[in-house]
């Protein structure tokens, strides 16, 4: 698609001092960062280096405090040392102090989609932790079986900003000639754990406190080998759930299947809009999920010059536009603005040239801004009173060479940004 | 009988034998108008391209996604795409284009707009161009004609009010007939909007009821210069 009306090419003035509310974050190699609001916590995770996941504590202010050391720790089946799980996801709860983990195992190279054998059909591919304490405490391991493919690339993990839903991506689905691509998504209690039977888990005690955990450390060691554990009794909470749990669907679990707009090779992305729409990216289309509209539950358009291993996406809190970037060597920002879950006609393109953009985006809400992660800088878009990028940019000087690591909390109203210097892990 | 003298004879004889030489002929004569036209004070035409880049606005509807700006095909079972635009009974495009590169104080001469129809499997589907009434913008869908500052619904779904979201008489019925580039002449419409006696709201398409279908390129797929606008105009 070739450029509408309303472009924008920004123009560059001189860095402008660091406005208190950006934060320089030691995060050397760190691409991924994210941030709990619940926990007061910034989250990193890696797989080239143990520990895996990486937790920074945050003053009560939400600064990063001196001289600070993350606590790591790594996916069950890590144990001994053995990198046996990647981390391809984490996503934090917006308010409860709650970690969802999306792993899989190396990536097969005939890129399988089917679980090969018991062991790959029990594997849970999603762990949620409590991180509240210092040291990660596992509540739930989930999506195992049939409904979900093997071995992948890319996955995604997301949490709306209301925390109703966690969406999850690499799911499938039987169709008449191979399988088709789905993503589903759970709803989440006031706990933000997912409700696994249909059942409020706050009404059920036994499913968060006992069974789930009982289930989480069932299987993490059953999964993994680490150690010899008790079969859970037939008919306990427990059991109930671990069935549930390791069925087809992942017991709660909402399939929304994609139709032949899914992607085999990139994980989708999904984001709450409300309770009937879920606005999603799959390969190179921009789609809502409309689950009021039965003869049309899908809406598609492909995203301008979309790349299906680099577009990303980030929805504005207010939910009314959403920004796209290609942050491989292009130097242009979508902005399309959304009504009840679909984009409205052509996007907005806003030309970042001479810089392109590393990593992620991040909204800062109470700023007005658009933050971007760029070559020793982070570049600051303002927006309007609709989303809508305005021609003016600021820019602040990051000590990094290129900014990945991204992410702003409105609690705090902080925007964390990576630089080169090493993040330092207590033994 | 020749009534050619032989040195005309000559003349002729070259420039049917050497039509280089003509077309330079032709081509020296266009300059000397060029030169001389504008001199003389006599009125300049001047034409301009738009298309679909320069659109403010650009919408498919349709009933079974009454939500969506963007239906334009029904893709598979419950998917519906804007990589092309399928003009079935029902669905409506909607384009509006800015005039703001016409200076003032022209006269429009022609318009014509140029619809890339892609494929048209049925012989004599009649397609209609209808000029808005009511003016319509972002959040653009089969029940509302926008959604800033507020939502405002139509009159009827599918912008389909006659006289009120749209124009009674459609400004062109087409016979489509094949793969080809319809030319639809817009004159009166563009002249009502370049003068102000109308407001621009822009055109709305559909397919006469009782039709199969016809299948435009869309902007959203085809690259390249799509649904052009020619606008020629002069001096008043």
């Amino acid at each position: 698609m070739d450029e509408p009306a309303d472009n924008v090419t920004l123009t560059y003035g001189d860095f402008v001092p660091t406005p208190a509310w950006v934060k320089e974050v030691p995060a050397q190699n760190l691409t991924q960062m994210e941030v709990s609001d619940g926990a007061g916590k910034l989250v990193f995770f890696r797989n080239e280096t143990l520990p895996q996941i990486l937790l920074l504590p945050l003053s009560a202010t939400g600064d990063v405090i001196a001289d600070s050391k993350a606590a790591g720790f790594s996916l069950p089946g890590n144990a001994e040392k053995k990198i046996v799980n990647k981390v391809l996801a984490v996503a934090t709860h917006p308010t409860q102090p709650v970690l969802y983990v999306w792993q899989d195992t190396a990536t097969r190279a005939d890129d399988i989609v089917i679980p090969k054998d018991d062991a790959e059909l029990a594997y849970s591919h999603l762990l949620i932790y409590d991180i509240s304490q210092d040291k990660p405490k596992l509540l739930m391991s989930t999506c195992s079986g049939v409904d979900f493919m093997f071995s992948r690339a890319t996955a995604s993990l997301n949490v709306g900003n209301n925390g109703k839903r966690l969406f999850v991506s690499n799911m499938r689905y039987k169709v008449s000639r191979g399988y088709g691509v789905a993503m589903g998504y759970y709803e989440l209690n006031a706990k933000g754990l997912p409700i696994l039977t249909g059942a409020d888990p706050e009404e059920d005690p036994a499913l968060v406190s006992g069974a789930a955990d009982a289930v989480a450390a069932a299987e993490s060691e059953a999964d993994y080998g680490i150690a010899a554990q008790d079969t859970p009794e037939a008919e306990t909470p427990a059991e109930q759930a671990k069935d549930k749990v390791t069925s087809g669907r992942g017991g709660g679990l909402t399939m929304l299947h994609m139709g032949n707009i899914g992607s085999r090779y990139q994980a989708g992305t999904a984001f709450y809009i409300d309770d009937a729409h879920t606005l999603m990216r799959s390969g190179t289309y921009l789609a809502t999920y409309d689950t009021s509209n039965r003869s049309g539950r899908i809406a598609a358009v492909l995203i301008p010059r979309s790349n299906t291993r680099t577009t990303r996406l980030v929805v504005h809190p207010g939910l009314n536009m959403v920004y796209a970037i290609h942050p491989v060597g292009i130097t242009r920002v979508l902005a399309w603005p959304i009504f009840q879950g679909y984009p409205s006609m052509f996007p907005q393109y806003v030309s970042i040239a001479p810089y392109v953009t590393y990593g992620r985006m991040a909204v800062v809400t109470k700023h007005d801004k658009l933050a971007l992660g760029s070559a020793g800088r982070v570049m600051l878009l303002h927006l309007d009173k609709l989303g809508r990028v305005l021609p003016e940019v600021t820019q602040v000087k990051i000590n990094a060479t290129r900014v990945h690591a991204i992410i702003y909390s409105e609690k705090f109203d902080r925007l964390y940004v990576g630089t080169d210097v090493p993040l330092e892990v207590a033994p | 009988m020749n009534y050619l003298t032989p040195s005309s004879q000559t003349f002729a004889r070259r420039l049917a034998t050497h039509r280089i030489k003509a077309s330079r002929l032709g081509l020296m004569l266009m300059t000397i108008a060029a030169l001389w036209l504008p001199a003389s004070g006599i009125a300049q035409a001047r034409t301009i391209t738009l298309d679909h880049t320069d659109a403010k606005y650009i919408a498919f509807i349709c009933p079974e996604v009454p939500q969506s700006g963007l239906a334009g095909a029904f893709s598979t079972t419950g998917v519906y795409t804007a990589n092309i635009l399928e003009m079935v009974p029902g669905r409506r495009m909607l384009m509006r284009y800015p005039l703001d590169k016409i200076p003032k104080g022209q006269r429009i001469v022609s318009a014509q707009w140029i619809l890339p129809v892609s494929y048209a499997p049925y012989e004599g589907e009649r397609l209609f161009v209808w000029r808005m009434l009511q003016s319509w913008g972002l959040g653009v869908n089969h029940t509302m004609r926008t959604q800033v500052p507020k939502p405002l619904p139509w009159s009827s779904p599918g912008a389909d009010a006659p006289g009120i979201d749209r124009a009674i008489t459609p400004t062109a019925t087409i016979r489509v007939s094949g793969i080809e580039e319809i030319i639809v002449d817009v004159t009166q419409d563009v002249e009502l909007w370049y003068t102000g006696v109308a407001p621009n709201n822009g055109w709305v398409m559909a397919l006469d009821e009782g039709n199969r279908y016809v299948r435009l390129a869309s902007p959203f797929y085809t690259a390249g210069s799509l649904f052009k606008l020619r606008i020629t105009y002069e001096p008043e």
